[in-house]
């Protein structure tokens, strides 16, 4: 089929400014001029500034028991009340920031870097590979994420290393699927086979050329499900099945602070703040790059 | 009446000189492409699960010729293209480049070869990395074949004054091109590590007749001053006439004609070269046709026809084209045609 | 253009912009085509040109940012950019209808031909198998062989020719007196297209409208056109018959694209003619004559004064400064 009109580009077009790949400079510029992104971004900021300097930032010890100051609605001293043991409240939701952190930060950032691994590889790679591969994705997609955490749990017991390990290995198939399918469309793209008439072998093609390609809506995907993984660890410890006590995360706090509602509500709220702080910051963010990144995205992610 | 200041000059030139010897052999080359797979062809119960895209191909290239496949779409010319430079397995027959058989050789013969020939590609746009600049994009070959010798921007500028386009494009990123920019990117690129030969997969698409000429020329004065030889792969035929020293017109993967261009030009023997030449509409309004040659349309590869797979179209057909495959034969000005009836020259 | 009736289709003095993030786009700058009734008008330019907003804007089809910054486009003597949704949807299909140049989007992947067809005849009374009837009547006439088996098929059972064929018969359904095909051809190859040419020919005669043929292939225009506009960068460069335009060319523009078409060259060469330079950035239109910067004869007044047209003779006008005296801004 000749393809004479396809391929012509009219120079009205180029003239405009094609909207087609931004580069890392012209996205960080472009993010700052967002309003949401920028808020987002800011969010985010915070959670990370708190989550890595949360042992100098905390006012008190946030494991410390003080029971003679228990039960303390907000105060200056306590900002954010105390809980039934004289905890601080503030310090410990300041802490439960660096488990959020680790649990949500670490553990997509390790499934992001396997699924694009596993992705590449099914996609790129020989026939069989992609056959075995897309089999055990689907294998781990079928299972339920609770199931999957409840299961696991019980066969390695409570731990932060268990809900990672359980973030990963359900995480992992999707954004695997995800960069499979991108993989798949572009492996038959003319400037792979250019790259590969000059005689590039698969690790290059995968790395240089297929990889920037493809990461972009990875990257806005994981960053939308940072805060899911931190709502299924506050939902697991909700269950008492998260981090062990007595851990600071929030989903703790929460769990704590729904037995002592009607005594001290305060200390749900305070939990509550950040959790929704944080998933707004994320979504905001995630959002502001969808869309700069390319707007078309927009029914699709 | 049209000046020529600001237009190129229009100066016949002559080829430039083809030398002896043989660069690129071909020799009954085949090219298979897998359909489905064997288990589903039998739950299916269809016999077959093969295409070939290109069959008994042979030809040879000299050095400093350019040679042009053509054909339409279904023709196998771009798998022929793609066959040669090992993007695509061959199923049978053998390219012979430079006296070695590149194809048949290990990785490191393949990847020798690969510098010694490079492709060009028919979306300019599409054919280079979206998220790499032009000075990336040119001198990657350098990195691809180990050579980290050479200074990646020094080369760069020198491969961008090669193709006319100026230094700071560099920093230029794909998308910030136009087609005829794009394409003389790509013409850098295939420069880059000094080939012998260029396959050009339809080096006029997409650009304006207006400006089809500035890339041909620039591929003429590279020949001339390179002594590059070259395999274009295209469907139009005023271009084909006016570049080429040699020319082959595919039909569902086979050559039906080879031969000098000019010869070809002058008397098609073929009647598929015949018709697609009375395809060609003619620039001048005097010069209506009343009737269209060449009725139909090319039939599926999955379906090939019986014997002599034009007859279903051939104005020409008789009972002998329905049973009987016509093998090549040579004519006596040395074109190779598989016709039974050929055209009286 | 030489004839007594008012044509079919006048656009008289449309300029178009288009709004982008760097400001407004010129793409069409006082432009004016006629089509006379019966005939066929081919519509020549190359990339940049604006011809296919040109098919647009007479069909209401513009995108969102484009914006009509004055002009008229008469059909039968009504203005079309006057009027509204419901209005042009009437005229759609029935009056006017156009082909699009990618055969292998132009039909809905999901239903049968069959069904495709019917449903546009939506607006007519009659049954099913009435409708049914009419369009494997015109499958056939668009040289579709078996067209009641075939109507029961899919598009991705068609070829991109057979395709193209049946977004003709479709877009012939309504009986248009005013067929506008916007490079119907440029997607399918050399032997399919000379037949398409040739299909149109024969419909011409039967079906009586007029054809607006847009193309950058000179030799289509040639083998198929009664009149040629040249349109360069937005603006009409030149217009007249064909054979004006073939044997008489009189802008610098034409006569270079005459020239560099390599099927044209009688001689065969190695080194081809081009004109030298790009489209002008339609961001910021030249302001004098649009084609100075790559005109081989440009002089004095060209870069300053935009040229007026100039009437060469009944049929033909061209807008030079070479050809005219005095020219207006």
């Amino acid at each position: 089929m000749s393809v004479q009109a396809s391929s012509v580009v009219p120079p009205v077009a180029v003239a405009v400014g094609a909207e087609s790949p931004s580069t890392l400079r012209n996205v960080w510029r472009r993010l700052l001029h967002e309003r949401l992104g920028l808020l987002g971004l800011a969010l985010v900021a915070l959670l990370l500034f708190t989550g890595i300097f949360a042992d100098w930032i905390a006012p008190f010890e946030p494991n410390r028991i003080n029971v003679p100051d228990r039960m303390q609605s907000s105060s200056l001293t306590h900002f954010a009340g105390t809980d039934q043991m004289g905890r601080d409240i503030f310090s410990r939701i300041i802490k439960g920031s660096q488990i959020a952190l680790i649990v949500g930060v670490s553990s997509i950032a390790i499934a992001l870097v396997l699924g694009l691994a596993l992705g590449m590889l099914a996609g790129y790679g020989p026939r069989w590979l992609d056959n075995c591969l897309l089999l055990l994705f689907d294998t781990i997609y079928s299972f339920p994420t609770v199931m999957l955490a409840l299961t696991v749990i019980t066969l390695l017991g409570v731990s932060l290393k268990t809900i990672m390990l359980v973030v990963v290995v359900s995480t992992t198939p999707v954004y695997a699927r995800l960069v499979r399918t991108s993989t798949l469309s572009l492996k038959n793209s003319e400037f792979i086979l250019a790259e590969r008439s000059l005689g590039a072998g698969p690790v290059r093609v995968m790395l240089r050329h297929v990889l920037p390609n493809v990461v972009g809506p990875l990257l806005i995907i994981a960053s939308m499900d940072i805060p899911s993984v931190i709502t299924l660890e506050a939902g697991l410890s909700f269950l008492g099945l998260g981090v062990p006590p007595p851990a600071a995360s929030w989903g703790r706090t929460l769990n704590e602070g729904y037995n002592l509602i009607r005594d001290a509500p305060w200390i749900v709220v305070a939990a509550g703040i950040p959790l929704i702080l944080t998933t707004l910051g994320f979504t905001f963010l995630g959002e502001c790059l969808r869309d700069m990144l390319d707007p078309k995205l927009r029914r699709i992610i | 009446m049209a000046e020529a200041s600001l237009l190129t000059p229009h100066a016949a030139r002559a080829a430039p000189a083809v030398g002896d010897g043989v660069l690129l052999s071909v020799s009954d080359l085949r090219v298979r492409y897998r359909v489905m797979g064997p288990i589903k062809a039998r739950l299916l119960g269809i016999q077959n699960r093969f295409v070939d895209a290109v069959i008994d191909v042979s030809f040879d290239v000299r050095p400093g010729m350019t040679f042009a496949l053509v054909g339409e779409s279904g023709s196998g010319k771009s798998s022929l293209g793609r066959a040669i430079i090992g993007l695509t397995p061959i199923h049978s027959g053998s390219v012979v480049f430079d006296g070695t058989e590149p194809l048949k050789g290990g990785a490191g013969e393949l990847q020798a070869y690969r510098r010694n020939l490079a492709m060009m590609f028919q979306d300019p746009v599409a054919s280079l990395s979206p998220r790499l600049s032009v000075q990336t994009l040119i001198t990657e070959p350098f990195l691809i074949h180990n050579l980290p010798e050479r200074d990646l921007a020094t080369e760069a500028k020198r491969l961008l004054g090669l193709v006319g386009l100026p230094p700071d494009f560099v920093s230029r990123y794909p998308h910030q091109l136009s087609g005829g920019q794009a394409r003389r990117v790509g013409v850098a690129r295939a420069l880059a590590l000094s080939p012998k030969l260029i396959i050009a997969d339809e080096p006029t698409a997409g650009l304006d007749v207006s400006v089809q000429g500035e890339i041909l020329n620039l591929l003429a004065r590279l020949q001339r001053e390179l002594g590059l030889t070259y395999i274009i792969i295209t469907h139009n035929l005023a271009v084909v006439r006016h570049v080429s020293d040699e020319m082959a017109i595919m039909y569902m993967g086979r050559f039906v004609e080879r031969g000098p261009t000019a010869e070809v030009f002058r008397a098609p023997s073929h009647p598929y070269t015949h018709g697609l030449l009375a395809a060609q509409p003619n620039p001048d309004p005097d010069k209506r046709r009343d009737n269209v040659e060449l009725q139909g349309e090319v039939p599926s590869l999955t379906r090939r026809p019986s014997g002599c797979e034009f007859h279903t179209r051939c104005p020409h057909v008789q009972d002998r084209c329905r049973h009987e495959r016509p093998l090549a034969r040579l004519l006596a000005d040395g074109r190779e045609i598989r016709c039974h009836f050929p055209l009286a020259g | 253009m030489a004839d007594a009736a008012a044509p079919l289709l006048r656009i008289e003095n449309l300029s178009i912009d288009f709004q982008s993030s760097r400001g407004p786009v010129h793409a069409l700058r006082n432009v004016s085509v006629d089509v006379p009734r019966g005939s066929i008008v081919g519509l020549v330019g190359e990339s940049g040109s604006g011809k296919s907003t040109l098919a647009l804007a007479t069909m209401g089809l513009m995108q969102n940012n484009a914006v009509v910054k004055g002009g008229r486009i008469l059909f039968d003597d009504r203005d079309l950019l006057t009027l509204n949704a419901a209005e042009l949807r009437s005229l759609r299909g029935r009056r006017i209808s156009m082909v699009f140049q990618d055969p292998m989007t132009a039909l809905n992947p999901v239903l049968s031909i069959g069904r495709q067809m019917i449903d546009i005849q939506y607006r007519d009374r009659g049954n099913t198998v009435d409708k049914r009837r009419k369009a494997a009547d015109l499958l056939r006439r668009v040289g579709i062989p078996d067209p009641e088996q075939r109507l029961g098929q899919f598009p991705n059972e068609f070829s991109g020719g057979m395709r193209q064929r049946i977004a003709i018969a479709m877009g012939l359904m309504g009986n248009p007196e005013l067929l506008i095909a916007d490079e119907p051809t440029t997607a399918l190859d050399v032997t399919m297209e000379a037949q398409i040419v040739h299909l149109l020919r024969l419909l011409r005669r039967d079906f009586k409208g007029s054809i607006l043929f847009i193309s950058h292939n000179l030799g289509l225009i040639a083998e198929l056109c009664d009149y040629v506009v040249i349109l360069y960068a937005g603006e009409v460069v030149e217009h007249g018959t064909v054979q004006d335009i073939f044997h008489r060319p009189r802008h610098p523009y034409t006569e270079a694209l005459l020239v560099c078409d390599p099927a044209r060259i009688e001689q065969v060469s190695r080194e081809l003619p081009t004109i030298s330079g790009d489209v002008p950035n339609l961001l910021n239109p030249p302001s004098g004559c649009v084609f100075a910067p790559r005109c081989p004869r440009v002089f004095e007044p060209c870069r300053d004064r935009q040229p007026g047209d100039t009437a060469l003779s009944a049929t033909q006008t061209a807008r030079c400064h070479l050809l005219n005296g005095g020219a207006h801004g």
